[in-house]
């Protein structure tokens, strides 16, 4: 078989433990590899979702723009998935993604995906299967933050208020970082940081 | 109406065929409780879903201090257990009958066989649980993201930031975007600003995102 370049790469990554080789096969002929150069915006917020990413080499950056203000969110490294939820329900972008240096992504085709499931082609049937379990544990981890953060005594007044009001906003973007349309791996809040973007 | 008819308007089940319907119902149970009956108990390992056939029940999460807080209830059509179904892990939270209920029960690990053998009927169900939590996530990054980064309407602009410049008035050099390619600065540097007042409006924050998120699905 005529192996594509960037089927070497799959069984490494997360999202396509469990598959066969000729599951991967079968990925790999789905999946469009895409070079970014450093700052291409793969979408913006608001944007209709039409496909997912899986990162293979570089980062890219997650970020909200608020007009020539931007909020990162988070940096995606090798073997996160950008928009799985988007795949799935085919909603609005919940945030920009752009590529903060040079990248290589593979893209997977909503439509193409959807008639695939379809069919019952096994690796389509697996990509959901691996898809629901990481949303089920990106749903647990939100709802045992929050309870977690709800639970906590308001703070003595003695206790800094500043340094409260920070590690509330702070746990919040951890929050919302695990409830993105993308996988984060590994990322510490000092991440986040304002930036305004480059023109 | 026979079982299957009337399951597969559940959404759960909308996208399976009449014989996958048939094939799920091969491995549910009816089980029934009485009012006051726990049908999960927070922090048991989750063993199957149920669908509420008949009657209501409360759903209530206790906190690690033991505070029970009542976060949604269930009624005839809808599903407790989802999450469970996916990875049996613990219940995040105690489901009470209020009344009788009746319901089907899906066994987890009844579920996993068919799943094994690559059986349709549970990868559609996965996908639907799929959808459910996403849209969950989705509510929640939402509710978050408003709080956090608000969204500005282009024309308003730049009347906002210096509204917002105004209201953290006491601080002169009070920012909450620093433009600084040199020092990288985290979101405890740039909160630091805040006038003490800010402390309320932080906890009414994480009420306001609390109260939208439990309104964003079940």
């Amino acid at each position: 078989m005529n192996a594509l370049p960037h089927r070497a790469v799959l069984p490494q990554l997360k999202v396509f433990q469990g598959f066969t080789p000729a599951e991967l096969d079968a990925v790999a002929k789905v999946l469009k590899p895409e070079r970014l150069a450093p700052g291409t915006v793969l979408f913006r917020e608001g944007g209709r979702a039409t496909a997912c990413f899986i990162v293979v080499e570089g980062r890219v950056r997650v970020s909200l723009e608020r007009g020539a203000k931007a909020m990162q969110l988070a940096m995606l490294g090798r073997g996160e998935l950008i928009g799985q939820m988007a795949l799935l329900d085919g909603s609005r972008r919940s945030a920009t993604c752009a590529a903060a240096e040079a990248a290589l992504v593979l893209k997977l085709d909503r439509d193409e995906f959807e008639l695939l499931f379809r069919s019952g082609a096994p690796f389509a049937l697996k990509f959901v299967d691996s898809l629901t379990r990481m949303l089920v544990a990106q749903l647990r981890f939100a709802n045992r933050q929050l309870t977690t953060m709800n639970s906590q005594p308001p703070p003595a007044p003695s206790h800094g208020k500043r340094a409260t009001t920070n590690d509330l906003r702070r746990d919040l973007i951890q929050v919302a970082r695990g409830t993105l349309d993308c996988t984060v791996d590994g990322c510490g809040v000092d991440d986040v940081e304002f930036v305004t973007p480059e023109k | 109406m026979n079982a299957v008819d009337h399951l597969r308007r559940v959404p759960l089940f909308a996208d399976l065929t009449a014989e996958e319907m048939v094939d799920v119902l091969r491995i549910a149970t009816v089980v029934q409780f009485a009012p006051e009956q726990p049908i999960c108990t927070q922090g048991k390992p989750a063993d199957g879903l149920f669908i509420l056939e008949e009657g209501e029940g409360a759903v209530r999460v206790r906190d690690p201090n033991g505070r029970a807080r009542e976060v949604s209830r269930v009624r005839a059509g809808e599903v407790l257990g989802e999450l469970g179904l996916v990875d049996g892990q613990a219940r995040s939270a105690d489901v009470i009958a209020l009344t009788a209920v009746r319901a089907y029960r899906i066994d987890r690990v009844e579920f996993d066989r068919m799943r094994a053998a690559m059986h349709p009927a549970a990868y559609k169900m996965l996908r639907r649980i799929a959808l459910t939590v996403s849209a969950r996530l989705r509510a929640l990054n939402a509710a978050i993201s408003d709080q956090l980064a608000p969204p500005l309407e282009p024309q308003s602009m730049a009347r906002a930031t210096t509204e917002r410049a105004s209201r953290v008035a006491p601080e002169p050099r009070a920012s909450r975007v620093t433009v600084d390619r040199s020092s990288r600065v985290n979101t405890a540097t740039v909160a630091a600003a805040p006038a003490p007042a800010r402390e309320t409006e932080e906890r009414s924050l994480l009420r306001s995102v609390l109260a939208r998120f439990s309104g964003g699905g079940k």
